[in-house]
């Protein structure tokens, strides 16, 4: 299927347009509702969630006999809230670490997930179409009904969020400060908890519960590479999130064997490979040219020292001129000598003799002995502060 | 304003604290009179970070009653203006210096209500007490330690608070900043204003405080510095840790 075709068919086809709505959608309120998540360092705490909800969904399942979003949904938002319940009550209670307590969670709860649904397909006579897409999702199967429970779940959390932004900013920067100005701990905590677990049931039908964290996560993270704006930085992940969501739409509904939600995900996790090698400040290229440039310049000082060093050791100074091979030495062997020197002929510091030797201008010598003094100064305080 | 700067400023009765089962305060007693600079200082592990948070209400006393201005503190926090340690954040969270800042008058928005441009005058007129007016746009990952508590300090300032209840104020910042934040304080102290500051640096209690209190999970002297800050009761603080240090 050609983009136009599916443009067309988003339009027109009554499936292909849930897929699409209801893929954008839940990655869009899952990137922005997971902003907080990940600037809270609770990436693993989504996790531990969203395999939570399991049980939840089976025992939903069990109770009305076939499959409905917002009933699934509210199961999928109990188990994941007792989940939590659970893992605080395991911190609160006993030496275990927070990261032992999220895998326990996380295991128990999922375990109990897979019994019930596996007793479930053992079940006579049931129609059980809709329950396995729970574990790793399939897009194919959802329905208008879906989508708008999609939207109506994802915009009331994110009224939420957006009524209490200040709020939560205070209380994921300075969480004592924030406590200390009188906003109740225990309030903002379970506030955000219920958002984030809003935010990995909704996609769950679509994504599943065992990929649904990265869709948590790794908007989030993307985003934080290009920008230092907590807003923008929501923004962005909201649209980093529905965008993966429409082109894991777009894949599965052109190969028909292609689950959505591994899609999604794929999608998303190239999103933030390119932010983490490409982004302008936090990208690691450009970090790489930031430290190579460093390099470039702390090179060309030394080779300048290294001339002035190499002429104050013979009679007249001013006269004395030095070959590649000497400054290669002092250098210890680095590449870029030549180039050191070039750029430093450029500056008017030093000279090409006929001789291929070089020597240092009035300006070189100036300018060497002032970055002599300068490191003499820095190595001397480093020594005084050693003591 | 008469009414509260008669009141103690923190009144601390039989207080004890405990994580799980081990004390980390043990009945501790101490009056901190107003106008005052008072330094709390111990070794480490000595319950410093554990009593300023109990006066704030972050932590839950297992007996014992704190009191500011004669109140409990959730009725007078709006007086109170609290610096955490620097470290106790993470700077690379995506803000900037001036929204920072702003966070200080939060508490006197309540909840919801967003900062505006008063707000922000405010913030701006804080910075610039600070010397930092200038860098109020940058990204706070990219200051260095010293900047870092200036920027603390201009969230405290803005407040406008008669008690300033600070962690470790100088820790980690260069000479020339822990100067300036010092003259601040000086400042504040000269207006009437109560600060309650843990302190580690033993060499300079003399002459950055008028009061203090030694602490080692018991309190071992409280009151004014050039009656207390003696080498027994450092000795008493510090046991046989106190090598070189000395109250002369």
């Amino acid at each position: 299927m050609s983009i136009l075709e599916f443009l067309h068919n988003v339009i027109f086809n009554y499936t292909i347009r849930n897929v699409t709505l209801g893929a954008f959608g839940l990655g869009a309120f899952a990137g922005i509702l997971g902003v907080f998540a990940v600037l809270r360092k609770q990436s693993l705490l989504g996790d531990a969630v969203s395999h939570s909800t399991l049980p939840g969904v089976a025992v939903a399942f069990l109770l009305i006999g076939y499959k409905n979003y917002v009933i699934f949904t509210i199961g999928a938002i109990i188990a994941g809230l007792i989940s939590m319940a659970f893992f605080t009550l395991i911190i609160n209670n006993t030496r275990i670490k927070s990261d032992s307590a999220l895998g326990l969670s996380l295991s128990i709860f999922f375990g109990m997930g897979l019994v019930i649904t596996d007793f479930i397909k053992k079940l006579p006579g049931q129609a059980k179409g809709g329950l396995e897409s729970y574990i790793l999702g399939q897009a194919a199967t959802i329905v208008q009904e879906d989508v708008i429970g999609i939207f109506g779940f994802g915009i009331f959390s994110l009224i939420i969020l957006l009524i209490f932004w200040k709020e939560f900013k205070l209380f994921s920067f300075d969480k004592d400060f924030c406590a200390s100005k009188g906003f109740n701990s225990k309030i903002l905590e379970s506030m955000l908890t219920t958002i984030i677990v809003i935010a990995i049931v909704i996609g769950l039908s679509n994504v599943g519960v065992i990929l649904m964290a990265a869709l948590i996560v790794a908007p989030a993270t993307a985003a934080r590479q290009w920008t230092n704006h907590l807003s923008l930085m929501a923004i962005l992940a909201g649209l980093f999130g529905g965008l993966s969501g429409i082109i894991g739409a777009y894949v599965s509904s052109t190969y028909s064997k292609i689950p959505t939600g591994p899609t999604i995900v794929v999608a998303i996790s190239v999103i933030v490979f390119i932010s983490i090698i490409f982004a302008p400040n936090r990208g690691l290229l450009f970090r790489w040219l930031k430290t190579f440039k460093n390099k470039r310049r702390i090179l060309v000082d030394t080779v300048l020292i290294d001339l002035l060093e190499y002429a104050q050791g013979h009679e007249n100074k001013f006269a004395h001129s030095a070959p590649v091979s000497v400054l290669k030495i002092m250098t210890h062997g680095e590449v870029g000598v030549k180039k050191s020197l070039k750029a430093l002929e450029k500056n008017g510091m030093v000279k090409k003799l006929p001789n291929n030797e070089w020597k240092l201008t009035k300006k070189g010598f100036i300018t060497a002995e002032k970055l002599e003094v300068l490191g003499n100064k820095r190595k001397n305080s480093q020594k005084t502060g050693e003591k | 304003m008469h009414e509260i700067s008669s009141k103690m400023p923190i009144q601390i009765h039989d207080l004890t604290v405990a994580y799980k089962d081990k004390p980390v305060l043990w009945d501790i007693d101490l009056a901190v009179p107003p106008a005052v600079m008072m330094a709390i200082v111990g070794p480490n592990g000595a319950g410093k970070t554990t009593l300023i948070k109990s006066v704030l209400g972050l932590v839950k006393p297992a007996s014992g009653k704190v009191y500011v201005f004669g109140e409990n503190y959730k009725k007078n926090r709006r007086l109170v203006s609290y610096v955490p340690q620097r470290t106790s954040v993470d700077w690379d969270f995506p803000t900037t210096v001036i929204d920072v800042v702003m966070m200080g008058l939060y508490g006197k928005l309540g909840w919801i209500k967003r900062p505006g441009e008063k707000e922000k005058k405010l913030a701006k007129q804080a910075l610039e007490k600070v010397g930092m007016l200038e860098l109020e746009k940058r990204q706070i990952s990219q200051l260095s330690g010293g900047q870092q508590q200036r920027v603390f300090l201009a969230r405290a300032l803005v407040q406008d608070a008669e008690l300033y209840i600070m962690d470790e104020p100088f820790q980690g910042v260069d000479a020339a900043t822990e100067k300036a934040i010092v003259a601040i304080l000086h400042e504040l102290k000269n207006r009437g204003k109560t600060l309650f500051v843990v302190h580690h640096d033993l060499q300079t209690v003399k002459d950055y405080f008028d009061y203090l209190c030694l602490l080692n999970v018991r309190l071992t002297a409280a009151g004014k510095v050039d009656e207390h800050f003696t080498d027994e009761n450092l000795r008493k603080t510090y046991g046989g840790r106190l090598a070189f240090l000395s109250a002369k």
